[in-house]
């Protein structure tokens, strides 16, 4: 299901950026270039090709070398380029995501045991502004207050741990806002059902009801959540990035929109619709480990007789 | 005889929105969003009427003024009133919201009626295409889309709405799936409604409430993104009055001065805030099965 989806995936941006009004030679060449300059560019690049020629040569590329194509403006192999920045934003989506995971669900199962109480009214009103922060906003807000004013934190990079704590503060903060609303409905959902009623009815701990039963049980939609938000961050990196002057794959890619270098674009979208895909593997087969029925989908019955063509076979 | 069905089909409608109205209004919170929106489309129709400044009006001489009586939310690099821009601003960000929901709403409805009432071939094409969709992050479409076309206005509204049509398409999908096999559906197949009345009266109206809610809180979320993309350059450009791009330009002096960038994060977070507000009181009033 991967492989299709990313050859779409390419498609689209490839078929959307090569009949983008706005000439690559033109924006790298610059108003001094003759056009006999441009023309040879064109060719140079393979720019005069007709379009399905040009898709599949990159697909090529893709395919078998990994390679992404040339950056117009640095002239290095893109994927080299991206590679290079992709720690910096991995890194700040696993913390974030971390930091969020922590802070959603244990809020989350607080509120859900205490319906309607206070903490539970104050966390529930407390995420629905989180959900309606622009995350880059929030980051400006906690740049003035803990960079300017009380001096804790640098304002921005990403270098040290104590840069850290801002952007995986804001992103985080933000994503939690979501996890804590699933975790709290699902979890609401899960301690109605006669098991829970049964388990403490034969006497078990509160703490081992909740965790054990509860939690267990309403764990698929908040990985589902989790999954999207990792996402997420993942593209909504171009917004953090910016705001943190971080130098990851996000704000790679908005220099590059501003620049009109295509390719630096399509590799980018490219290569986070491909770690996205991961993302989605990675959720299905934690899917398995928190329900059971599901991984006794992918393994075969032990009940089952063995056939005998397969035998011969 | 035919006179009384009618009537009592009417009553039995006002009744039900009645009905509504009085689970929506139970709800503060949601009155106090939809209070709020009405409030900032008042802004939004005629701004001039509140705002003191117009929102290009500058004067050098009183550049960074903090806020104070007479500029309430301080003004900017360039002398401006931010209170007036911020109220001028109300215009854009509904339009955007609105609009690009119109959109998506549209090609949605569409692809998803498609998709779920003929099903098979055309709904494996079509719902393939809508996996390659989301699998591309919607701001990262949205940046793609404003790449290859341009800044404008318009096609910012575009490339929002295109972002959000998978998710239409997948909720109307569903709901014409569980909608489809009801034997309201059969009796008017064997009455000979063609298949555009059978989509048109009867499924689409049984599919109302969950379409209304994906609307409202993608309103909510159009508007967050459309601040975005005017943030990172790729919507708005500096002097009209957008909230995203005055934080863009306000971003340069956060060191000295705060409430550049602050008031207009406001804005855009109350306002988002209040439509989620609404939509959540809309999902209970609407479906109150789904509240528990």
């Amino acid at each position: 299901m991967m492989i299709p989806v990313l050859l779409g995936v390419s498609f689209v941006i490839f078929g959307m950026l090569f009949f983008a009004p706005g000439d690559a030679a033109d924006a790298i060449l610059g108003d001094m270039a003759t056009p006999a300059d441009k023309q040879l560019f064109r060719e140079q690049q393979g720019l005069d090709k007709p379009f399905f020629v040009q898709y599949l040569r990159y697909m090529k590329g893709v395919v078998f070398e990994g390679d992404l194509g040339t950056s117009y403006v640095t002239r290095q192999p893109v994927t080299d380029e991206i590679l290079q920045r992709f720690p910096a934003t991995l890194k700040l989506s696993a913390l974030s995501v971390l930091l969020a995971v922590i802070i959603g669900i244990s809020v989350g199962i607080i509120s859900a045991t205490k319906q309607y109480s206070f903490i539970d009214q104050f966390a529930t009103s407390i995420s629905m502004i989180g959900v309606s922060m622009p995350n880059f906003w929030q980051g400006m807000m906690l740049i003035i207050v803990f960079a300017v004013w009380l001096r804790w934190f640098p304002p921005s990079g990403f270098s040290t741990p104590m840069h850290w704590v801002l952007p995986v503060v804001t992103v985080g903060t933000n994503a939690s806002a979501n996890i804590m609303r699933m975790t709290r409905s699902s979890m609401l959902e899960i301690i109605r059902q006669d098991y829970i009623r049964t388990a403490r009815a034969k006497g078990q701990s509160e703490r081992v009801v909740i965790w054990k039963h509860a939690l267990k049980n309403a764990l698929i939609p908040i990985i589902t959540v989790v999954g999207l938000s990792f996402g997420r961050q993942l593209g909504g990196a171009v917004l953090t990035e910016s705001i943190f002057s971080i130098a990851g794959v996000g704000k790679l890619m908005v220099d590059a929109i501003k620049l009109k270098n295509f390719p630096m674009v399509q590799g980018g979208v490219l290569f986070i619709a491909f770690v996205m895909s991961l993302v989605n593997l990675l959720v299905d087969i934690l899917y398995s480990f928190a329900d059971p029925r599901i991984r006794s989908m992918y393994t075969r019955p032990r009940t089952k007789k063995p056939q005998p063509a397969k035998e011969a076979a | 005889m035919a006179d009384n069905e009618v009537l009592s089909v009417k009553m039995k409608k006002r009744g039900q929105s009645k009905e509504i109205w009085r689970r929506f209004v139970k709800n503060k919170g949601a009155v106090l969003g939809l209070a709020f929106i009405v409030l900032l489309t008042i802004l939004a129709l005629v701004p001039s009427l509140i705002a003191p400044y117009g929102f290009d009006e500058q004067m050098l001489s009183r550049r960074f003024k903090a806020p104070s009586l007479e500029y309430p939310f301080g003004t900017d690099e360039f002398g401006r009133d931010i209170f007036s821009r911020v109220i001028f601003g109300c215009r854009i960000s509904l339009t955007l919201g609105l609009v690009s929901v119109t959109i998506s709403c549209l090609i949605g409805i569409i692809l998803g009626c498609i998709s779920g009432y003929y099903g098979k071939v055309v709904d494996n094409i079509i719902m393939r295409f809508i996996d390659v969709m989301l699998s591309i992050p919607n701001i990262l479409l949205a940046v793609s889309i404003v790449a290859a076309m341009g800044t404008s206005f318009f096609n910012l509204i575009l490339a929002i709405g295109i972002g959000a049509v998978p998710g239409y398409a997948r909720v109307v999908r569903a709901s014409i799936l569980s909608v489809k096999e009801q034997e309201y559906i059969e009796a008017a197949r064997s009455n000979g409604a063609s298949d555009w009345r059978i989509i048109t009266r009867h499924i689409i109206p049984n599919c109302m409430a969950p379409i209304i809610v994906q609307a409202t809180m993608s309103i909510a979320a159009a508007i967050i993104q459309g601040a975005g993309m005017s943030f990172i350059g790729l919507g708005i450009m500096p002097p009209t009055p957008e909230w995203g791009s005055m934080l863009a330009s306000g971003r340069a002096f956060i060191r000295d001065y705060w409430w550049v960038v602050t008031f207009p994060g406001l804005a855009i977070m109350l306002t988002v805030f209040s439509i989620n507000l609404l939509g959540d009181g809309l999902r209970d009033a609407l479906d109150p099965r789904l509240k528990s």
